[in-house]
């Protein structure tokens, strides 16, 4: 609201000025920068399934495609060659913007791609595969139930948590990480269920009831994710590790490391340690006005950690990533302008970026039953 | 041994003979308008015989130490008349010279002479503005303004086209350092830059400097104005009231006790809101209004002693109401009569916006002796802003309402003291050394809101929530010494070196600051000069738009940024040998680290919060050659400028600037051409003109977008940014006319001035954006263009009694 109000304030002093001023249309005597080629991806080591995506840039007034590409010409078709150490490992061609890359490659592997389009253009890429990081395990994870807690946005939260911690060895390959935390649980309820097959109807009494138990499983799986929040300290921002900051600095920081990206700035030698904190993916209606113990439900939690190795391109890459998500950014500032993403695409623009994936996982929850008394029926 | 007791015996022989022999004798004394015994601040005194100057300080003391016997005192100063006292040497004296004025008596307007000009003076990159500079600098909106006539100078670049903003040798806003009386001023601005807080009356002698900074001035990177306003007349009454098309002052000052204690008085203030009435909408109220006032008072206790308490107060006020007549109905059911009432909802919205400055200094002038004077000076200053805004919805039958209001304030105030030494043991060396301790107490950011709502027949919910943010305070504490040192007839140095500290959240910022100029005179007529100085920054201000807001935020670095530092190099050429010109050609180069620039994307948006985190600290680099023509003398006077100059900027990868390449700065205007001309063609009329020429400004403008991938592996769009700054703006020029009929009368006389700002109605860029059609969509290829100031035609009458 007090950003609304500001704005009021700055409209009114806007209209002063602009009551006086006079508005006119001029030239932008600048080059059109539609129709550059653009090429993103994020090539996963040790894995057949990844993708290529091809565009071009566009503005606004462009038509899109029905392929939901931006400005790929009509019949236009693509090239993409892909070597790795040296070697032609695959070419495809397609009319469509995404490419699937079936090559395999591995860390330390030099990969070369080239992009090259049936109107003529070329674009292409190198890069090395990082390493992978060494003996990622989940330490502990304990449920911390309604845990109140600063969110990326400063506001007091209260949910149900899981504290992590994690440790792996950087044991000198790539310098630059990002952390995901996924979570897959199941939850099983005790049901009584009442059946009633036969009735009197003159008496209107039930006959031959009977009661049976069963139970009903529900699973739920997220896929790793950056939404979780670190407990450690200095926090796990995307800057140079800093010392002594408390939970206000980071509620009135106005970038946060909403992708969850570091470097190994912040652990002394090869171990990493780290502390986060996830939501649990808890149900929340598991009180009941019945005094019935038995319903109450089992639920079974695992945790997955997947550390991703990136390279130092990719790092700057999610910084801006991390500015563009920061509620202070604008793409039309007035004294800046937008943020300028970086590339790494030589005779195009966008980014192809190599990553290495190791991940570990962890039952956190083993037929934990909650304290509260379970709701009668799930249905 | 014979031999070496015979040389120690002739040796101190000789330093005795010559001790006799060179006997020096000391003159000093003060330099005062005869009219109004108003001290002359840079009068340069010159012993014909001995060759030997000096010049007098901020305070119009002089001192010079000449050999004993004769000598041939010779006192001018620019629009002054020179003085010639022969005198006969034998004993320390004291001259107070008055120097007859002949700006107003003679035809002629004399805006220097060729000893101030730059040739004699050690000083490059500096010059003084004299007030006549200043009155003859065509008006805006019937007012002259001291930085608007800076803003004429090589190397210093406009921001927005008319605006108070300026930038100095590829500096930023906030890297010049203006000084009141010696106290910093933070807040220059009235009416969104185009007025600034200095009224000319006040006004009595300024110098800028943008180069060979000396030692005594410290605390910002790019420039110093140094503004020293009158004391007061202590003969007789005068004074004078102007009379504009957008603002009135009035100007009074004399004698309280006549050559004892005098006083200075001069007020400003806008009716604005009168003249913008009718052409606000029915549906809106809008006023806005400023005052300045300056007051001083002067008393001389005697000749060892003077007093001077000075007070500027400075205020802007804006208010604006609008109303929108049923923007939504409300519906509730009526359990009496059991049937839905409808009523319509009217909004109310607005702010109320106040900002400025108090300023209140006390000085004590002391001679301890004709070589030694001293300056004290203890200074409080407090800049403060308060911005409230509403936005209620209110139903005319009050059943339903939902006020919001909100308030944010911010303010600083510093407080100081300083003690200045002038020593001038002899004629070779002019020695001024002094301290410092200033203490700031920054409160960025207290806000509150309150929230009332009622519907219907419930009851009315009222919220209030408040925030302070912390206040920062710091400590900055400077020492510095500087020789102004002769060397023969043709070498003068002036050697200095400032060492300052800046304590702030527990960190304390250690700042070294050597300082050197060098003058060699090749012939009479030609001088070359070098120049090398560091200077250090420890405050910033944090825009949001570009053109001063209110809103605008000076803080303090941390523990976590530094100090921003630089470091200028500049060697120049002067050359006077034609009768009433001088011509120079100054080159510089000039390094500044831990530069800020706000990230890509990032504005402040008067929220102080981590503001740290909105910017980045990085280099710039600044390289450029000013050449200048200038008639100082006779009917006729002006100046021809040009600046070659190119800024960039740089910041690291991690920086969120560019991708850490290389960039234009936002203000690097490749070329800049100033003509000043003025003409008096007789006692009654003259004339004034100025025609500017300016490169476009740099802005990041996109015209296209592109895909993205995100970590997930999900594809946006963002718009395509070929680099920061990609984009120049097309050229500014503009021509300003005035013209002053001036007609004595019997008790005062009167002065008309008509000019047109912008007088052929060039439509230079304000602000541009993409344009969009009705459907705000973009229009390819095309921008819109806003002009502030177009062809703006104003008068003012003013009586000088």
């Amino acid at each position: 609201m007090k950003l609304k109000l500001l704005y009021i304030y700055i409209i009114s002093c806007l209209t002063a000025i602009v009551h006086s001023a006079c508005q006119h249309d001029i030239d932008l005597d600048m080059d059109s920068t539609s129709g550059i080629l653009c090429i993103n991806a994020i090539l996963t080591a040790d894995t057949t399934e990844n993708y290529i995506y091809i565009s071009r840039t566009f503005s606004n007034n462009d038509e899109i495609s029905p392929n939901s590409s931006r400005i790929i010409g009509i019949g236009e078709q693509f090239t993409i060659s892909v070597y790795i150490n040296g070697n032609l490992t695959e070419t495809s061609n397609s009319y469509y913007n995404a490419y699937r890359i079936t090559s395999l490659f591995h860390e330390d592997d030099f990969v070369h791609i080239d992009i090259e389009s049936s109107y003529g253009s070329k674009a292409s890429f190198e890069g090395i595969v990082p390493k992978h990081i060494k003996n990622l395990k989940i330490d502990n994870a304990q449920l911390a139930l309604n845990k109140t807690y600063k969110d990326d946005h400063g506001n007091t939260t209260t949910n149900d948590m899981v504290n992590i911690t994690l440790s792996f060895d950087d044991d000198g390959g790539s310098n630059f990480y990002t952390l995901a935390i996924g979570e897959r649980d199941s939850t099983v309820c005790p049901i009584i269920d009442h059946k009633c097959y036969d009735m009197n109807f003159e008496t209107m009494d039930y006959l031959n009831p009977y009661i049976y138990e069963t139970e009903r499983y529900y699973t739920r799986s997220e896929a790793p994710t950056h939404e979780f929040y670190s407990n450690e300290q200095p926090p796990l921002t995307d800057e140079e590790v800093q010392s002594n900051v408390s939970d206000d600095d980071i509620a009135i920081m106005n970038i946060h490391n909403v992708y969850k990206v570091f470097s190994n700035k912040r652990f002394a030698g090869a171990k990493c340690n780290l502390s986060v904190c996830s939501k649990m993916g808890l149900p929340s209606t598991y009180e009941s006005k019945e005094d019935i113990d038995d319903l109450a439900p089992y639920y079974y939690s695992y945790h997955t950690a997947v550390v991703t190795s990136i390279s130092e391109d990719y790092y700057y890459y999610i910084k801006v990533l991390n500015t563009r998500e920061s509620e202070t950014y604008e793409d039309n500032s007035e004294l800046t302008g937008p943020a300028k993403l970086p590339s790494n695409i030589i005779g195009g623009v966008g980014n192809i970026f190599l990553v290495s994936k190791t991940s570990t996982c962890y039952q956190t929850l083993n037929g934990w039953r909650p304290s509260k008394k379970a709701p009668q029926y799930y249905w | 041994m014979k031999r070496a007791l015979f040389f120690v015996a002739f040796t101190i022989l000789n330093f005795t003979i010559d001790a006799i022999a060179q006997k020096k004798v000391s003159i000093s004394g003060y330099i005062v308008d005869k009219a109004s015994q108003e001290t002359i601040i840079g009068a340069t005194i010159i012993d014909q015989t001995s060759r030997q100057g000096t010049v007098s300080n901020a305070f119009g003391f002089y001192s010079i130490t000449l050999p004993e016997g004769d000598a041939m005192l010779n006192f001018s100063y620019v629009g002054y008349e020179h003085q010639q006292h022969e005198i006969k040497l034998v004993r320390d004296t004291t001259i107070n010279v008055s120097l007859n004025s002949v700006a107003t008596i003679n035809e002629v307007i004399v805006t220097a002479t060729k000893k101030d000009a730059g040739l004699h003076s050690t000083g490059m990159g500096s010059m003084d503005v004299p007030v006549q500079m200043i009155e003859h600098t065509p008006t805006l909106l019937g007012e002259t303004d001291l930085i608007r006539t800076i803003q004429l100078t090589p190397g210093v670049q406009q921001g927005i086209g008319g605006a108070s903003s300026f930038f100095v040798r590829g500096g930023n806003g906030d890297e010049n350092l203006i000084l009141l009386d010696g106290s910093p001023i933070y807040k220059i601005d009235h009416l969104f830059g185009f007025f600034s807080v200095f009224t000319p009356e006040a006004i009595k002698k300024v110098t800028f400097y943008k180069s060979s900074f000396p030692a005594r001035y410290n605390g910002r990177t790019s420039s110093v104005v140094d503004i020293r306003t009158k004391d007061g007349d202590m003969q007789s009454f005068h004074g004078c009231i102007s009379v504009g098309l957008l603002t009135s002052r009035l100007n009074l000052e004399g004698p309280i006790v006549k050559d004892k204690t005098s006083f200075s008085i001069s007020a400003r203030t806008t009716y604005f809101s009168i003249v913008a009435k009718p052409f606000m909408s029915d549906n809106s109220q809008f006023s806005y209004w400023f005052y300045d006032i300056n007051a001083k008072l002067n008393h001389k206790f005697s000749d060892n002693d003077r007093l001077y308490i000075g007070l500027y107060n400075g205020q802007d006020k804006m208010n604006s109401d609008y109303t929108e007549n049923d923007v939504l109905t409300s519906q509730h059911y009526e359990q009496k009569t059991g049937t839905i009432i409808t009523n319509n909802v009217d909004e109310y919205y607005g702010s109320n916006l106040k900002w400025g400055n108090t300023i209140a200094t006390l000085r004590w002038n002391h001679i301890f002796s004709q070589r030694l004077f001293a300056n004290t000076t203890l200074c409080y200053n407090h800049y403060r802003m308060k911005l409230s805004s509403y936005d209620d919805f209110a139903s005319t039958n009050s059943e339903f309402y939902n006020k919001q209001s909100s308030s944010y304030h911010s303010e600083i105030i510093d407080k100081g003291g300083s003690i200045d030494f002038d020593y001038m043991p002899d004629p070779q060396h002019t020695i001024r050394f002094g301290i410092s301790y200033l203490y700031h107490d920054f409160a960025p950011e207290t806000s509150s809101s309150t929230i009332n709502m009622k519907s219907d027949d419930s009851q009315p919910i009222d919220t209030a929530v408040s925030s302070t943010g912390k206040d920062i305070y710091a400590h900055e504490f400077s020492i510095y010494a500087e020789d102004d040192w002769l060397i023969g007839d043709r070498v003068h140095i002036n050697p200095g070196f400032a060492f300052t500290t800046f304590g702030v959240q527990g960190k304390v910022y250690k700042n070294y600051q050597p300082r050197l100029s060098l003058r060699y005179a090749i012939t009479d007529n030609w001088t070359a000069k070098a120049a090398y100085s560091q200077m250090a920054q420890c405050v910033h201000l944090l825009t949001s738009m570009p053109i001063a807001m209110p809103t605008d935020l000076w803080v303090p670095i941390n523990k976590n940024l530094k100090p921003e530092r630089a470091q200028q190099i500049s060697i120049g050429a002067y050359y006077s040998g034609i009768e009433r010109w001088e011509f120079s050609i100054e080159g510089y180069y000039k390094r500044s680290d831990n530069v800020i620039e706000y990230k890509d994307g990032m504005s402040f948006m008067g929220f102080s919060g981590s503001w740290t985190e909105l910017v980045a600290m990085g280099q710039g680099f600044s390289k450029g050659i000013e050449f200048l023509a200038r008639k100082t003398i006779g009917k006729q006077t002006g100046w021809l400028s040009y600046t070659l100059s190119k800024t960039d900027r740089k910041f690291s990868r991690n920086s969120g600037v560019n991708n850490g390449e290389r960039f234009p700065f936002t203000y690097d205007r490749r070329h800049n051409i100033n003509i000043v001309y003025s003409i008096r063609f007789n006692e009654r009329v003259e004339l004034d003109a100025s025609w500017l020429f300016y490169s476009g400004a740099c802005a990041t403008i996109t015209n296209s977008e592109q895909e993205y991938i995100k970590p997930d592996g999900t594809i946006g769009s963002a718009p395509y940014v070929p680099s920061r700054n990609n984009y120049r703006l097309p050229c500014s020029h503009l021509l300003n006319i005035g013209i002053n009929l001036h007609k004595q009368r019997k008790h005062c006389e009167r002065i008309w001035n008509f000019s047109i700002y912008n007088a052929y109605n060039q439509m230079n860029p304000a602000f541009i954006y993409p344009k969009t059609d009705d459907s705000y969509k973009t229009v390819e290829n095309k921008l819109t263009k806003i002009t502030i100031l177009p062809i703006i035609p104003s008068a003012t009458l003013t009586y000088k009694f």
